[in-house]
């Protein structure tokens, strides 16, 4: 434990971008977690006499059409669009892998009914499924949970896929069967963690794609409901104001969005790097 | 078997026949192979790219079923127990490789330690965390691997280290049968000379058997006992190394040899082969396999498949006019 | 008394260094060596021996990172190390090409093989468009690719281990070039496939007065195939002699322990000897031999500049204490 703790300080030090997409989502996660407790307005309480106010020592971020503070409603948004990418990638990795490998590594007809049941989601531009999918299920955030795992568990079944099926036939694989190891270990134990690595890339890129997938369910109606603050929503309700010279309602929950992605985006080779055994020295 | 007098056979292969189906047709990777290996024994397998000596190894290392024919291990039938299955078999542990490529048959992921220690806790018998430690730097002694090492990745590791690595992997769980497919055409001539040298003190050690798979006749004469040379699926020549490197029967071992670089034979004109050699995919059973490519084919070969025919000394060729 | 021949080839102290995050690697450190119109030399050594690095500087396909510090390699009145892109253009594939080790990544695989020839002839051979169909046609006849007519059009990944480095050959040979650098060429081909592309080379070079300059870490390969072998330790070269001499009387400790680790040249295997220590660690200081901490013969003189002393007419040792 303590060496790939040691190994992921190096990571961090090393390349000075990844150390700063690594802090930006501590800051991240901190907002989320505690962030209802730090805001100085209670995000839903709104207050008619202050609406449309823009950024002030009293409003940082202005306040919207309600008169609701702006800052506290981002901060506060950022659990539930946190929670909403982080869950969905989550089972769409879980999902997903659990397919590609195994259609990898037994193919046959196996691989023929996973594949064809990838190439039915992909078939379906995704967000168009997404939205087929939440309307049909009812306007939930689990639902969009739901929405976003399934159609993004194709690309973690085709990269896990091709990932075992360059490694099937190497030594260390047929080694690990002389050593005794059947089919379901040599999976779970030998193919599957190498091919992690490049796992997580798409693990972060995801994740800024998840939590844009949501802002855009909800944008259109779809998804979150108001009056909940969500990164989404608040873009779409500013939206309606920015030609009326109220810039700062949708700029501020945009601009939360672009980082959050910003963010997971660098994250990404800074996590394979955590967990490639190769880049230790 | 003669000269050497009593020796108990460990693998009996008998008329071994593995096909791939290939298009319309079939593929006779291995085709009526028969062989012998005793115990304490090392036995060289050449042969070059399609003679389906990469196949034997897998089915004799029961990592693939054969289509035809029997394989028996100290007496018991292998041959039966299909591949998928085998890992559970009491003979798992006693048959076992070590792989010519050592950075492709090293898990990227596990250091030295759990690459040794993986079969140990696979079939070990049922040891402990500090007995499995116990037994891996053991081995580790055995193939001259410093403890230091044992904490590092493969990519921290030079080529002839990895190797040491793969043969104590090999030997953890003592086997009676190891095969070594080509263990050290991957390494400089200086390590492979170490290389050679721990294997050959091992074999003598714990009375280990060897198959010792390899395209370099110079090292299978050095190392190995006996000799079998393959060519497109079926055994060509067998016999003591020295026999048959002194005296090739069969004109495919003649050119294997003729073949090799020797500094004395500089400016010679030597013989070569011609020709493209015979599809492998529904060969004919009744012509020669080499016939074409045999600077001495006759009428005969073309109409009767020659069968291996022993001499006195256990030399045996499978050719009409040789044999 | 005549003059001596001005070499075709004059490589005069030339070093090269890696810039790497981990240091500056000094890959080569003073190399020389030439090569005479029509020979055959060969350059020995194992991995990290510089032997390969020598063969793209001359040709100039280094890494970026690298960097050519000192030397000249006077080829034909250019000075290789000096020259212009544009005049080391005209150069590579008319008078100076290469031969690479992985014939089948060496070519480009989704281009037809006889389409990669005619780009070579039309780039530099002066051939009209009409003709080089026929021409590249011709060449794969050159190098006895069964039915070259058909082959033309074929992928490289349909071709065999050996045809594709045929294929190279013809490649390389289109032009006629009076130096051909063969790197490994026949690493990874079977046994019987490099006797024949060997063969092929040296026909084909014997026919128009070809020199080569073959690289290989097979020193019985390059005994038999060699008029003069140059060897390389360490980015240094060590020995340079006639082929006979050197394999039967090694001048330098180095020389001897590789001729002794050839299994070859052993009787037993008690009899191959291993090569103690391991290169050292190109990065940051170097002694001036760096054979020094491995050899058994170091005395204190050992630890001054490194001498080149001419033990015998043609035959040069890198050594204070030659054999």
């Amino acid at each position: 434990m303590t060496a790939l703790l040691r190994h992921g300080r190096y990571v961090l030090g090393e390349n000075p971008v990844t150390g700063l997409a690594f802090a930006l989502f501590v800051l991240l996660v901190v907002l989320a977690a505690a962030g209802p407790g730090l805001v100085p307005y209670d995000p839903l309480a709104s207050n008619t006499a202050e609406a449309l106010k823009p950024p002030s020592r009293a409003h940082w971020f202005g306040t919207d059409q309600l008169g609701r503070d702006l800052l506290s409603r981002v901060v506060v948004a950022t659990r539930l669009d946190l929670t909403i990418s982080i869950c969905a990638v989550m089972i769409a990795f879980a999902v997903g892998s659990a397919a590609g490998v195994t259609g990898g590594f037994y193919g046959g007809w196996t691989d023929r009914l996973i594949g064809r049941v990838l190439d039915t989601i992909m078939a379906f531009p995704l967000f168009v499924l997404a939205m087929g999918i939440v309307a049909a299920l009812g306007n939930t955030v689990a639902n969009i949970v739901y929405a976003t795992a399934i159609i993004n568990v194709p690309f973690y079944a085709r990269l896990a896929r091709s990932e075992v099926m360059v490694r099937r036939e190497a030594g260390f694989i047929e080694a690990a069967r002389l050593a005794g190891n059947r089919g379901p270990r040599i999976l779970a134990m030998h193919l599957f963690p190498n091919c992690l690595p490049p796992m997580m890339v798409q693990i972060s890129l995801n994740l800024g794609w998840a939590i844009l997938n949501a802002a855009g369910l909800s944008f259109i109606g779809l998804g979150v409901r108001p009056p909940t603050p969500e990164w989404g929503i608040m873009v779409a309700e500013g939206a309606a104001f920015i030609v009326s010279g109220e810039w700062w309602i949708g700029l501020f929950p945009g601009a939360a969005l672009m980082l959050a992605v910003f963010c997971f985006n660098l994250l990404g080779d800074g996590l394979r790097d955590l967990i490639d055994p190769r880049r230790r020295t | 078997m003669s000269g050497s007098g009593e020796r108990s056979i460990l693998l009996d292969v008998k008329a071994l026949e593995r096909r791939f189906p290939l298009g319309k047709g079939w593929l006779h990777a291995v085709d009526d192979v028969s062989l012998e290996i005793g115990a304490g024994e090392c036995v060289g397998l050449v042969g070059e790219s399609g003679c389906g000596k990469s196949t034997l190894v897998k089915l004799i290392t029961r990592l693939l079923d054969p289509t035809a024919g029997r394989i028996a291990f100290d007496g018991h039938d292998i041959g039966g127990v299909p591949a998928a299955r085998f890992a559970r078999a009491p003979e798992r542990a006693l048959i076992q490789m070590v792989f010519q490529d050592p950075t492709d048959s090293l898990n990227p992921r596990f250091t030295a330690f759990d690459t040794i220690a993986d079969p140990i806790r696979r079939l070990g018998r049922g040891r402990g965390a500090g007995a499995v430690s116990t037994r891996v730097r053991e081995l580790a002694e055995m193939v001259g691997l410093p403890e230091a090492l044992l904490g590092r990745f493969p990519h921290q590791l030079s080529g002839g280290q990895k190797q040491r690595v793969g043969i104590a992997r090999a030997i953890a769980l003592e086997p009676k049968l190891l095969v070594l497919d080509e263990p050290t055409s991957a390494l400089d001539v200086s390590v492979q000379a170490v290389i050679l040298k721990l294997l050959d003190e091992l074999r003598r050690r714990l009375g280990i058997s060897y198959l010792f798979v390899s395209h370099d006749l110079a090292v299978v004469r050095l190392v190995a006992d006996r000799v079998i040379v393959m060519y497109l699926g079926r055994v060509v020549e067998t016999g003591p190394v020295e026999r048959v490197f002194a005296n090739p029967g069969h004109p495919y071992t003649r050119a294997l040899l003729a073949s090799v670089p020797m500094p004395e034979r500089r400016g010679e004109r030597r013989f070569r082969l011609t020709g493209e050699p015979r599809s492998p995919i529904d060969p004919s059973p009744t012509v020669c396999r080499f016939y074409g490519r045999c600077p001495d084919g006759f009428e005969r070969c073309e109409r009767e498949m020659p069968v291996l025919r022993s001499d006195a000394a256990g030399h045996a060729v499978a050719c009409h006019l040789h044999g | 008394m005549s003059d001596p021949p001005i070499p075709l080839l004059a490589v005069q102290d030339l070093s090269v260094e890696f810039r790497t995050r981990a240091g500056v690697v000094h890959a080569l450190d003073r190399v020389s060596f030439d090569v005479q119109r029509g020979e055959t030399v060969g350059v020995v050594g194992e991995s990290g021996s510089g032997k390969s690095v020598t063969a793209f500087a001359l040709l100039r396909i280094l890494d970026p990172s690298a960097r050519i510090s000192e030397g000249r390699a006077v080829f034909g009145g250019l000075d290789l190390v000096t020259a212009t892109e544009h005049d080391l253009g005209l150069q590579r594939g008319r008078e100076l090409s290469m031969i690479f080790q992985n014939p089948r990544t060496a070519l480009n695989p989704i281009r037809p093989v006889g389409r990669q020839i005619a780009d070579v002839l039309l780039r530099h051979g002066n051939v009209a468009r009409a003709q080089v169909r026929r021409r590249a046609v011709d060449l794969l006849a050159q190098v006895q690719i069964p039915d070259p007519e058909r082959r033309y059009a074929a992928y490289p990944f349909q071709l065999s281990g050996g045809m594709c480095q045929r294929v190279m050959i013809a490649l390389a040979l289109a032009c006629s070039p009076s130096l051909l650098i063969a790197d490994e060429p026949t690493t990874g081909l079977d046994v019987t496939t490099q006797a024949a592309i060997m063969d092929l080379i040296r026909e084909l070079a014997e026919r128009t007065n070809m020199a080569t300059l073959l690289i290989t870490h097979d020193l019985a390969l390059a005994a038999e195939q060699c008029d003069r072998i140059v060897v390389m330790h360490a980015g240094h070269v060590v020995e340079v002699a006639p082929a006979e001499a050197l394999f039967e009387t090694p001048r330098h400790p180095y020389t001897a322990k590789l001729v002794a680790a050839t299994p070859h040249a052993a009787e037993r295997l008690a009899d191959l000897a291993a090569i103690p220590g391991g290169l050292p660690d190109l990065r940051g200081e170097l002694p001036p031999c760096r054979y020094r901490f491995r050899c058994e013969r170091y005395a204190p003189l050992c630890d001054g500049p490194l001498p080149r002393v001419e033990v015998l007419p043609g035959h040069m040792v890198a050594c204070w204490k030659p054999l």
